[in-house]
């Protein structure tokens, strides 16, 4: 067991929870400017869109348009808390303030690092996911209680794109570039991945593009667990984003070790 | 006494370019060991394959009997480290980088806050453990990267131009810090530009060029091996004099640099009798130090 591990995840041991803790202290620091922006950007999504611009949408798929479109809001911020997280807030540890320099000179491995921030990653989207399923229920929006699972797919939801975001900042050569990774990755998801509209509305081909999209998997995890009406597909997309979040694991830590240690 | 860290023909290459070619020490527990060299001559990746920060290309490097490559973990258990570019927790208190840095060495919560009340302490920073780091002046910072490489009670300390950018008091300070750490029986390893530092601190040293040793041992030892124990400095010498100068001292060593002539011998006077007729703005007559030994192997050009 503990080979097999070590197979895919050379070099992580517990002491990645030291990490998480580190960030943890920063984050109840400057939590009123972590926190309330990214927790009143989706409301503003709901009102304006789910409310505002869902009152002139028929029905989708037998919901009310804010009744589809609210448990995607929960997905997208369990993409987009990592993606800023690990991809802003990494580049910025790695590169400008030294902080993981600092970390490995201790007993801790790059890889132990990176498993941190990672799962701080993770926890972010908890944090947003949960504030967001807070609210949609306020609103009279969550249909089961099916929803209290809502937490654990954050959880593995955003260690995934934590891992996808720190993978890319292995290999960009300033922090600029972290615009394409919001431009060409994650915009196209948060538009095109059934969070707005059903893939059905997309051409065939566009429907297979979707489908490798990880927020595909998440927002059809959430849909059915906010609305209790259970997608059939639901099975395949959650060991989607379990394979895929964990090859993704295995490539961050190496490819940051490549980056890192020289 | 056996070694505490021993290299053999320790080679690290970046990509092509080798900044550490060959080289093998022995460094003995408890002595305090200085790599003095002109910048990018190879002292600062020395000590970061010391520390498992980069990867040794080949040969073999260990520490207290442990491979650096193969027990990383282990090496860096028993190190403090301070190195050249500070890099503590900008988010974080004074206080908090230390509680936090020993939290990656899995130190015990009640230990922690007492020892690093006594390193702020020792780094006379106890003032300022609420402040910001940002707010701290770069000699502060200096002192609590110090204070923060001890917070494991290591048993091995690298210090990477721990004195550069101190104002003298704070120089002064870390001094005896070291030497009293030194006492406490800790091996210390330590780079610095500045010589009298170095021939004032260092049991033993090695001077790197190019990635290369070009000379080791006890800096008294190596002052001796200089042409002289005094030096004659003569200075504004005008260019045209040079020649005929160096000319009248064929019977002493002597090195021109600039518009100063260095001549290695015990008394100004005899110099100046071999010189009638010359005037020098200044003549300073001084006992030859590692500074002179530095220069004369490493040569007066500037480094890129
Ligand atoms: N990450 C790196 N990639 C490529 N070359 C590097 C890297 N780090 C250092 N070097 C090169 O290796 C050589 C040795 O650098 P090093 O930092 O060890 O010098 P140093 O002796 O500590 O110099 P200084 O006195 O300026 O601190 C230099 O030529 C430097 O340019
Ligand atoms: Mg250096």
């Amino acid at each position: 067991m503990v080979r097999v591990w070590n197979l895919f995840f050379p070099n992580v041991t517990p002491r990645a929870f030291t990490v998480l803790l580190r960030h943890k202290e920063v984050f109840l620091k400057m939590w009123k400017t972590s926190l309330i922006p990214p927790f009143l950007d989706p409301l503003f999504y709901l009102v304006g869109i789910g409310y505002g611009l869902g009152a002139m949408v028929q029905e989708v798929g037998g919901f009310s348009y804010v009744q589809f479109f609210a448990p995607a809001l929960i997905a997208s911020v369990i993409m987009t808390a990592p993606f800023f997280e690990c991809a802003i807030g990494g580049y910025v540890r790695m590169y400008y303030q030294k902080t993981w320099d600092a970390m490995i000179a201790t007993p801790l491995s790059i890889e132990d690092v990176i498993t941190g921030e990672i799962l701080y990653g993770a926890m972010r989207a908890l944090l947003q996911g949960v504030s967001i399923l807070i609210v949609i229920s306020l609103f009279g929006l969550v249909k089961s209680p099916l929803a209290l699972l809502i937490p654990v797919v954050c959880v593995f939801g955003g260690f995934m794109f934590g891992c996808l975001a720190i993978s890319y900042i292995s290999w960009i050569p300033n922090i600029n570039y972290v615009d394409y990774l919001f431009t060409l990755i994650m915009t196209p998801m948060f538009v095109f991945a059934g969070t707005f509209f059903p893939i059905s509305r997309l051409p065939e081909w566009a429907q297979t593009v979707a489908w490798f999209m990880p927020l595909y998997h998440v927002v059809l995890i959430c849909r059915s667990l906010v609305t209790g009406i259970i997608h059939p597909e639901i099975w395949g997309s959650v060991i989607w984003i379990l394979v895929v979040g964990a090859i993704a694991f295995a490539i961050a830590l190496r490819l940051l070790r490549w980056r890192v240690v020289k | 006494m056996s070694p505490i860290i021993r290299g053999q023909n320790v080679v690290k290459k970046y990509g092509d370019f080798t900044a550490v070619n060959n080289v093998s020490f022995d460094i003995e527990s408890g002595s305090l060991f200085g790599f003095l060299g002109p910048n990018g001559a190879g002292k600062t990746t020395i000590m970061k394959m010391i520390y498992c920060f980069v990867t040794v290309t080949s040969g073999r490097l260990t520490v207290d009997g442990k491979d650096v490559m193969q027990n990383p973990r282990g090496v860096k258990e028993i190190l403090g480290v301070v190195p050249q570019e500070d890099n503590l927790d900008p988010d974080l208190t004074t206080y908090e980088n230390l509680l936090t840095y020993a939290r990656y060495y899995g130190i015990p919560k009640r230990i922690v806050a007492r020892r690093a009340e006594e390193l702020l302490d020792f780094v006379s920073l106890d003032k300022k453990d609420d402040s910001p780091v940002e707010e701290l002046s770069g000699g502060m910072k200096r002192r609590l990267t110090l204070a923060r490489g001890l917070i494991n009670e290591p048993r091995i300390l690298i210090l990477d131009e721990p004195t550069t950018g101190l104002d003298p008091q704070a120089r002064h300070l870390v001094w005896q810090k070291m030497r009293e750490l030194k006492r406490r029986g800790i091996t210390i390893l330590l780079t610095t530009h500045y010589m009298e530092e170095a021939a004032y601190l260092c049991d033993e040293l090695v001077l790197i060029d190019h990635g290369e040793f070009i000379a080791r041992g006890n800096p008294d030892d190596l002052i001796k091996e200089l042409p002289g124990e005094s030096v004659v400095e003569l200075h504004d010498v005008r260019n045209e004099d040079k020649a005929k100068i160096e000319s009248r001292l064929n019977d002493y060593e002597n090195e021109c640099f600039g518009d100063t002539i260095y001549v290695y011998a015990d008394s100004s006077r005899k110099v100046m009798d071999n010189l009638n007729g010359f005037t020098f703005a200044r003549v300073i007559e001084r006992k030859t130090n590692l500074e002179d030994l530095f220069l004369r192997l490493t040569g007066r050009s500037l480094r890129d």
